[in-house]
C-alpha cells in the first residue's frame, strides 16, 4: 500500500513536472505571451505603430474611454507643435495589461515622447473568464503578488473570494502547465484561434483613423436609456453626487501593489525623458480608489488630467454627446480631444 | 441534461476519491463489515452530492429487493415466489415509468387525442430523472429475478447488499453489474493488491484520456454540426456522423473505464462493458462488444426468455426489434430513441436472416498487426452500421434527423473545414492505441518489457489528457439515461 503511495506521489511530480517542460518547450518557444494571448486588436495596433515607426512621437493608453474619445488629428490640431499622436486605446484594455502594452510599446520606441496613461482600476471581470485571453494574458508569476493584493483588499466575500484564487489558479496552470488548454492543441495546429471575447468590428480602420475606434453605424445609441433614465434621475446630477462622495473620500494616497505598479512605471517612462501624462477619464469604475492613486502620483509631481470631473465638463453629461453611460458618441468625442489638448496646453 | 453530479472528470471528484481510498484502505480494511458500510456511506455521500432527496429511492429500491430476496428464500411455494418478484417487478419498473416515462406517455397520449380532434388538459407535471435510476434499477431487477430462479442465493447482509446497489463506481452510469458477479464480492475479505491497484489506475487515466481527449474535443464540432445541419455541406455531416459515433463512443466507455478503474483500485471487478466495438467487423459483433452490461442485460430477462434465435422468421424477426426498441426506450422516453432503436435492428435484422450473426467470434486480425482491406472494409461498414442510426439518438426531434439525411444526400457538397477534420488526431491516437492493445482488457495494459517505453508511453496518455482539460468539467453523456 505504501508503496503505491510513495510511487503514486513521485511519477504524480514527475508526471506534472515533465507535462511543464513539454508545454514550456511547445508553447513557449517564443514564449511571447503577448502575441499568444493579448486581443488581436492590441497586437494588431502594436504591430501597426511598429510598422510606421518615427510616424508618431505621442501615445494614448487605455480603454475604450480613450479609444473612442480621444481623436488624433484633432489633438494635434489643437495643441499644434510637432506633436503626432497615435491612440493605442482598444476596448476592455485595462489594468495590468494596459499597463504591459505601455511598457512593450515604450520599450520598442523610443521615440515616443509624450505618453497618455489612462488610471483604471484593476478589474478580473466576471465575464471575462480564464478562457478569455486577455485575463490569461495579465495573469503571470512576476505579477502574482500585484493580483493576490487586489483579491485580498477587493470587497468580494469570502466564497467570491475564494473563487477568485481558485480562478487565478486555474489561468496560471493553464497559461504556464498547459493544464486545461483545450485550444492549445489547436492552436498548436494553427486553427480555430481562441475566441475573443471582445468584438473587432469596431476596429476595423483603425490605420485610417490614427487608432480611433470609430464605432458602427449598425452601433444603436443607447440615448433613448439615457432620456428613460434622465426622466427620473438626471445623470449628471447623479453622477455629480457620485463624484463628490468620492472626492470627499480621499483620504490617503494608495499603497496598493496594482498603484504601486502604475506608479513605478509612470518614473521609469520619466527617467527615460519621455513626458508622462495620466487620465482620469469619463466616469470611471471606483473612482475614490483612482482619486487615491492620482493622489500617489501627484505626490512626485506626476500630471493627472481629471477629465472625470463633472463641474469641469458637463457636457458630456448632454444627450446631445452621449453613447450610453460612460461613452461619448462622436460629436462628444470631438469635445473631449479638444478639452483634453487645452489641458495638455496649460501644462506645456 | 439538467444532472449535476460528482463527474468523474471533476476536481470535486480528485478530491473525494484518493479520500475515500485511503480510509479504505488504511483505516477499514480490518474489519470485512466496517469496510461495507463505509462504502454505503461514501457511495450515499457521492449520490447526494447530485440531490439527497432521491437517497431514498435507491434505499426505498434496495431495501426492497433486499426484502423481496429474504422471502424468496424462505418459501418454496410457487405462488407467493411468483406474487414476490412481481412485486419487485412492479415497484422497480413503476418508479422507472414514473421518473422516465410518465411525461412521455402523457404527451403522446395527448398528441394522439389531438390527432382526432380532441384536446385534454394533461397539465404539466415536471418529473426529474434520478441519476442512474436506469442503471441501478436493471441491476437490483437482476437481484432478484435471479434468486427467483435460483441462480443465486439471497444475501442476508443488509449492508453488503445495499453496498452492492449504491456502490459508488457503478452507480450512476454502470457497468450494470450482476448481483452473481458483484455481491459475492462484497461478501468477501478484499486485500490490497499493488498489481490490481495500478492496472485500475491505469485504466482511471485512459478512461479520463477518453472522456477529455477525446469526447469532449470532438463534441465542440458536433454540436455545432447538430445546431445548424441544414447549413452544413455533405462532407461536414459525414464528420458529424463520425465524430459523434466517437464521441459516445469515448466518452461513455471512459466512463466505464473509470468506473472499473476506481473499483478495481477498492478490490473489486466489474464486467468489461465495451470490447474495441469500432474493430467489430459487422454490426452483430458490434454490439457483442457495445455497452455489454446492458445487451447481456437483454439478452439474459428479455430477449432469451422471448424465445431467442428460436422459432419462426417472423418470430425472430419480431425479437430482434423487441430487444431493440426496448434498448431505444431504455436510453429515453422520445420518438427519437425508439426509432433509433427500430433502425438498429434493421441493421441487425439480416445478418440474423442469413445466419451470419456469430461469424466473427475472435479477435480482428488475430495474430497480424495490420487488417486486411476486406476486414477493413467490414469494420467500416460495421461503423456506419452503428454510426448512421446514431444520428438520431442525437437530433432533438425525428424531423430533425430526416432533414439530416436529406442534407447529407442533397447538399453533394464534400468540402470540410480545415479544424473539424485536423481535429480528428484525437480519434486518430484513441485507436492508434486501441488497435495496438485490442486483445487487452485497456490500452494501458502495455506489452513493451521496457519501463522506459512504458513510462513514455504513460507520460503521454497523461499529458495529452492534461492539455485538453476544459474550463468545466462536462457530464457524461450517458447520465442522462
Amino acid at each position: 500500500m505504501w508503496l503505491f503511495i510513495k510511487k503514486v506521489i513521485l511519477y504524480g511530480m514527475l508526471f506534472f513536472g515533465a507535462s511543464m517542460l513539454v508545454s514550456t518547450f511547445i508553447y513557449g518557444i517564443e514564449k511571447d505571451f503577448f502575441v499568444q494571448y493579448e486581443d488581436e486588436r492590441v497586437v494588431d495596433k502594436f504591430l501597426y505603430v511598429n510598422e510606421t515607426v518615427g510616424s508618431f512621437n505621442t501615445a494614448f493608453f487605455g480603454s475604450s474611454s480613450i479609444a473612442r474619445h480621444v481623436i488624433p488629428e484633432l489633438f494635434d490640431t489643437t495643441v499644434g507643435g510637432d506633436v503626432r499622436s497615435f491612440n493605442m486605446g482598444v476596448d476592455g484594455l485595462k489594468d495590468y495589461r494596459m499597463l504591459d502594452l505601455v511598457r512593450k510599446t515604450t520599450s520598442e520606441h523610443p521615440e515616443l515622447k509624450n505618453v497618455f496613461i489612462e488610471l483604471r482600476i484593476p478589474e478580473r471581470d466576471k465575464r471575462l473568464n480564464f478562457k478569455n485571453n486577455a485575463v490569461l494574458y495579465a495573469a503571470r508569476w512576476d505579477r502574482l503578488d500585484s493580483i493576490i493584493d487586489y483579491i485580498d483588499n477587493s470587497d468580494l466575500d469570502g466564497t467570491k473570494r475564494r473563487a477568485e484564487y481558485v480562478r487565478l489558479v486555474r489561468e496560471l496552470l493553464y497559461k504556464y502547465s498547459g493544464i486545461g488548454v483545450s485550444k492549445y492543441a489547436q492552436l498548436l495546429l494553427g486553427i480555430a484561434p481562441p475566441a475573443n471575447s471582445l468584438s473587432s468590428s469596431d476596429f476595423e480602420k483603425f490605420s485610417e483613423t490614427k487608432g480611433l475606434a470609430v464605432l458602427p453605424e449598425s452601433w444603436p445609441s443607447r440615448t433613448d436609456f439615457l432620456e428613460g433614465l434622465a426622466a427620473g434621475r438626471d445623470p449628471l446630477t447623479y453622477y455629480k453626487k457620485e463624484y463628490r462622495y468620492a472626492e470627499g473620500a480621499i483620504e490617503r494616497p494608495a499603497d496598493d501593489a496594482y498603484a504601486k505598479e502604475i506608479f513605478e512605471l509612470g518614473q521609469s517612462l520619466r527617467e527615460e525623458g519621455r513626458n508622462v501624462y495620466f487620465i482620469l477619464s469619463l466616469h470611471p469604475e471606483d473612482i475614490e480608489y483612482l482619486f487615491n492613486v492620482a493622489v500617489l502620483l501627484h505626490q512626485d509631481n506626476f500630471i493627472v488630467f481629471n477629465m472625470a470631473d463633472p463641474d469641469m465638463f458637463p457636457e458630456f453629461y448632454e444627450l446631445d454627446y452621449q453613447f450610453d453611460w460612460g461613452h461619448l458618441n462622436y460629436e462628444g468625442a470631438k469635445l473631449y480631444t479638444k478639452y483634453l489638448g487645452k489641458l495638455y496646453l496649460e501644462v506645456n | 441534461m439538467a444532472a449535476r453530479t460528482m463527474l468523474f472528470n471533476s476536481f470535486e471528484f480528485a478530491l473525494f476519491f484518493p479520500i475515500v481510498f485511503l480510509l479504505y484502505w488504511l483505516v477499514f480494511q480490518r474489519n470485512l463489515y466496517i469496510q461495507n458500510v463505509f462504502l454505503l456511506v461514501v457511495s450515499y455521500v457521492f449520490y447526494a452530492a447530485w440531490d439527497w432527496r432521491f437517497l431514498l429511492l435507491i434505499v426505498a429500491s434496495s431495501l426492497l429487493d433486499y426484502t423481496v430476496g429474504v422471502f424468496l428464500e424462505k418459501t418454496e411455494n410457487t405462488r407467493r415466489r411468483k406474487a414476490l418478484l412481481i412485486t419487485s417487478l412492479s415497484v422497480n419498473l413503476g418508479l422507472l415509468f414514473v421518473f422516465k416515462y410518465f411525461g412521455f406517455f402523457v404527451d403522446s397520449f395527448s398528441q394522439l387525442v389531438h390527432m382526432f380532434g380532441l384536446t385534454i388538459q394533461t397539465g404539466t407535471l415536471s418529473i426529474i430523472l434520478p441519476v442512474g435510476i436506469s442503471f441501478y434499477t436493471l441491476q437490483t431487477m437482476s437481484y432478484a429475478i435471479d434468486v427467483y430462479k435460483k441462480k443465486m442465493s439471497a444475501t442476508k447482509d443488509p449492508i453488503a447488499f445495499f453496498a452492492f446497489v449504491a456502490f459508488f463506481p457503478q452507480l450512476v452510469a454502470g457497468p450494470i453489474e450482476r448481483a452473481k458477479n458483484l455481491l459475492p464480492q462484497f461478501l468477501a475479505a478484499r486485500t490490497f493488491s499493488y498489481n490490481q491497484t495500478v492496472d485500475g489506475l491505469k485504466q482511471v487515466l485512459w478512461g479520463l484520456f477518453k472522456k477529455i481527449a477525446v469526447a469532449d474535443v470532438l463534441a465542440v464540432y458536433v454540436n455545432q454540426i447538430h445546431a445548424a445541419p441544414e447549413t452544413m455541406s455533405s462532407g461536414m455531416l459525414l464528420l458529424g456522423t463520425i465524430y459523434f459515433a466517437a464521441q459516445v463512443y469515448a466518452d461513455f466507455s471512459g466512463y466505464s473505464d473509470i468506473a472499473i478503474g476506481t473499483a478495481r483500485m477498492l478490490g473489486f471487478n466489474l464486467m468489461v462493458n465495451f470490447r474495441y466495438p469500432f474493430f467489430a467487423r459487422d454490426i452483430a459483433e458490434f454490439w457483442r462488444r457495445w455497452h455489454i452490461s446492458l445487451t447481456s442485460w437483454f439478452r439474459d430477462y428479455v430477449y432469451i426468455p422471448l424465445g431467442g434465435s428460436k422459432g419462426s422468421v417472423y418470430r425472430k424477426f419480431l425479437n430482434i426489434v423487441i430487444i431493440f426498441v426496448l434498448s431505444g426506450l431504455w436510453h429515453g422516453a422520445a420518438p427519437t430513441f425508439l426509432l433509433w432503436g427500430f433502425l438498429c435492428a434493421m441493421a441487425y435484422a439480416p445478418l440474423m436472416f442469413f445466419g451470419k450473426h456469430r461469424e466473427h467470434l475472435d479477435t480482428v486480425a488475430e495474430g497480424r498487426a495490420l487488417p486486411t482491406v476486406r476486414e477493413m472494409l467490414q469494420m467500416i461498414g460495421a461503423f456506419f452500421g452503428f454510426a448512421v442510426p446514431l444520428i438520431v439518438f442525437r437530433t432533438e426531434t425525428v424531423a430533425d434527423f430526416f432533414t439530416y439525411l436529406s442534407r447529407f444526400f442533397t447538399s453533394f457538397d464534400f468540402s470540410v473545414t480545415y479544424d473539424a477534420l485536423t481535429i480528428s488526431y484525437v480519434l486518430v491516437v484513441m485507436l492508434v492505441f486501441e488497435w495496438v492493445h485490442r486483445d487487452k482488457e485497456h490500452p494501458l495494459q502495455l506489452r513493451s518489457t521496457s519501463k522506459i517505453v512504458r513510462g513514455l508511453v504513460y507520460f503521454f496518455v497523461f499529458y495529452f489528457t492534461v492539455a485538453h482539460i476544459s474550463n468545466e468539467a462536462n457530464p457524461f453523456i450517458y447520465f442522462q439515461f
